[in-house]
């Protein structure tokens, strides 16, 4: 059953990374040109219709999954790396630096991801796919780092580590030698939970008119041009829709299965 | 218990100084001058200056720091740059859209996810059980606009059961009209947010399963029924209700994107609005609101769970 998730989710992740990378090099269509008639209903030529202005539909999901793939990445590698500095450091502190940093992580999480990203599109000169990848990014990385730092300190409390202490082991070398490898699992787990979160958290910033430009489309902006013709060109809300819907789902099946396959014990509810 | 309390509250105070100190620092973080809100393009020396005494980002920024706090010690979230009109009020206005949508959805959300998790939890063996299980995980992965646009499209436009959007404009004083254009935003955030939860009761359901406590009032000759309404609700509410209040939470924000759908003039759109127009005094007092609002319910959470669990109410000290 586990393996059989695992499976499902990397064909799917496997599949919207294949589309993204595709568009690197090959697109039906030119996404800035006209390419048939407007509001045009799917055909051979265009599998999932035209939108109002002619453009291709197809063309435009498929750069969605680059965005898409581009955001969750960049958030995932910076929420992560950052997070686990953090929870490391914090469970190393000292008794009233710890207690701050996790005072203040809980005030960061209760701040939702959406309202920290708008902040961030608004102190920046503009949306981009950079602010939507630090937003999304230094949100998720709370998220992480209150995770690393209960870990961290479950690691410290086991007997091995004064073994260490007490044979001259250096705390820098400690880290790097029995805390790291013995969180990274479920370090892992958690931040590939992150990465399907990422993804919707990017499209509703899109969505909301807060993410990347246009001609890189992410799927939230899609739906939300598409909203205002759905009731003629129900594809273009269809199409985006599944096609994130399969992203998503195919990354929380991979952290599942990834979960079960690294026998990480940590409850996954609790890294959401 | 009334220790906890007024630790639990001396850290709400707390929690709510360090937001707003942390939301002055951010907003005074942005690029540009909040007083360029006030100027058309091209306006003289003499002009800017004056736009920024009126806004008061001539002064030093502790001195801004100092104003803001005895500001809101008197429940002054100042005036609007764009309307000139005081922002208290317009919030208030627009919490009479977003608190009942948020409020109402949550309900649903729960009416849905608790009957249903504990059969999905029950019946694991079964194939609805397996379905529900199924069914939740897909709506974990499906954004919350995407339900409100399909929504829209097919009851509002193809079957024309109910507005599309939009909230009448003599507001809550038409309440029919204002209940209907309400109707579809709550059942998409209902539709989302039970997934999630479904998820949390299903495991603690199944954690409460196994206890013991319930094999034993089973061999003490109670129903299995009777037995898990007894003594496992109890039990398992306790882990579900500090999830409660994260997910009301993130609901009430969550709002923000639903209310762009169907385009309500709540909180969400006035943020949005705020952050378009770079109108400081509207973005800071929407974000002060809200984040008094999830510090509340967050308060509100650990209380109950208090209530519930005498375990955690005889825990003093460190219980945290």
């Amino acid at each position: 059953m586990s393996r059989g998730t695992l499976w499902v989710g990397l064909l799917l992740v496997g599949l919207n990374a294949g589309v993204a990378l595709l568009t690197l090099f090959w697109l039906p269509y030119d996404p800035t040109a006209m390419a048939g008639g407007r509001l045009q209903p799917p055909s051979w030529a265009h599998p999932f219709g035209t939108d109002r202005l002619g453009q291709d539909y197809l063309t435009k999901v498929m750069i969605g999954a680059r965005i898409a793939l581009s955001v969750g990445i960049g958030a995932a590698a910076l929420g992560g790396l950052i997070g686990t500095c953090l929870g490391v450091l914090a469970a190393f502190a000292r008794r009233s630096a710890d207690d701050g940093l996790a005072a203040t992580l809980d005030i960061l999480i209760a701040f939702p991801t959406l309202l920290l990203a708008m902040l961030v599109v608004a102190a920046s000169e503009g949306a981009s796919l950079g602010t939507a990848i630090l937003a999304i990014g230094l949100a998720m990385s709370a998220i992480i780092a209150r995770l690393v730092r209960i870990l961290t300190k479950r690691v410290l409390a086991q007997d091995y580590i004064t073994a260490a202490r007490c044979s001259g082991l250096g705390w820098g070398r400690i880290v790097v030698s029995h805390v790291l490898p013995n969180i990274l699992p479920t370090v892992l787990v958690a931040v590939a939970l992150q990465f399907g979160l990422a993804v919707i958290a990017e499209a509703s910033l899109s969505f909301l008119g807060l993410g990347t430009p246009p001609p890189n489309a992410s799927w939230g902006q899609l739906l939300q041009q598409a909203q205002s013709t759905v009731f003629r060109a129900p594809m273009g809300v269809i199409a985006p829709g599944l096609a994130l819907i399969s992203l998503v789902l195919g990354i929380n099946f991979l952290a599942d299965g990834l979960r079960d396959l690294l026998d990480a014990e940590v409850d996954l509810e609790e890294a959401r | 218990m009334a220790r906890y309390l007024l630790r639990r509250t001396i850290v709400l105070a707390l929690s709510l100084v360090v937001a707003g100190l942390v939301l002055f620092v951010l907003l005074r973080l942005l690029p540009g001058d909040p007083a360029a809100a006030l100027l058309s393009v091209g306006a003289d020396e003499a002009q800017i200056a004056a736009a920024r005494e009126q806004v008061g980002s001539d002064q030093p920024i502790w001195v801004q720091f100092g104003r803001f706090l005895s500001d809101l010690a008197r429940f002054d979230l100042g005036v609007s740059f764009v309307s000139n009109q005081p922002v208290l009020p317009e919030i208030m206005e627009r919490l009479a859209i977003t608190l009942p949508l948020t409020v109402a959805a949550f309900l649903l959300a729960i009416a849905i996810a608790v009957p249903l998790g504990i059969l999905a939890a029950v019946r694991a063996d079964r194939w609805y059980g397996v379905a529900i299980s199924g069914l939740s995980q897909l709506g974990l992965a499906i954004p919350v606009f995407w339900i409100g646009i399909l929504l829209v499209w097919l009851v509002a436009v193809e079957w024309r059961l109910l507005p599309a959007s939009g909230f009448p404009m003599r507001g809550w004083a038409d309440p029919v009209a204002a209940g209907q254009s309400l109707i579809l935003p709550i059942i998409t955030i209902a539709v989302v947010m039970s997934a999630s939860l479904l998820r949390y009761v299903r495991s603690a359901t199944l954690d409460v399963l196994d206890a013991d406590y319930l094999r034993n009032a089973r061999a003490l000759g109670e129903s299995f029924p009777r037995a898990l309404i007894r003594h496992g609700i109890r039990n398992g509410a306790v882990p579900v209700i500090s999830i409660l209040g994260i997910e009301l939470a993130s609901t009430l924000l969550g709002a923000v994107v639903v209310e762009r759908v169907f385009s309500l003039p709540g909180l969400g759109s006035m943020l949005l609005l705020g952050i378009e127009q770079r109108d400081y005094p509207s973005v800071q007092g929407v974000l002060l609101i809200t984040t008094l609002l999830v510090l509340l319910i967050g308060f509100a959470a650990d209380i109950l769970q208090r209530m519930i669990d005498p375990r955690l109410r005889d825990n003093r000290g460190s219980a945290r």
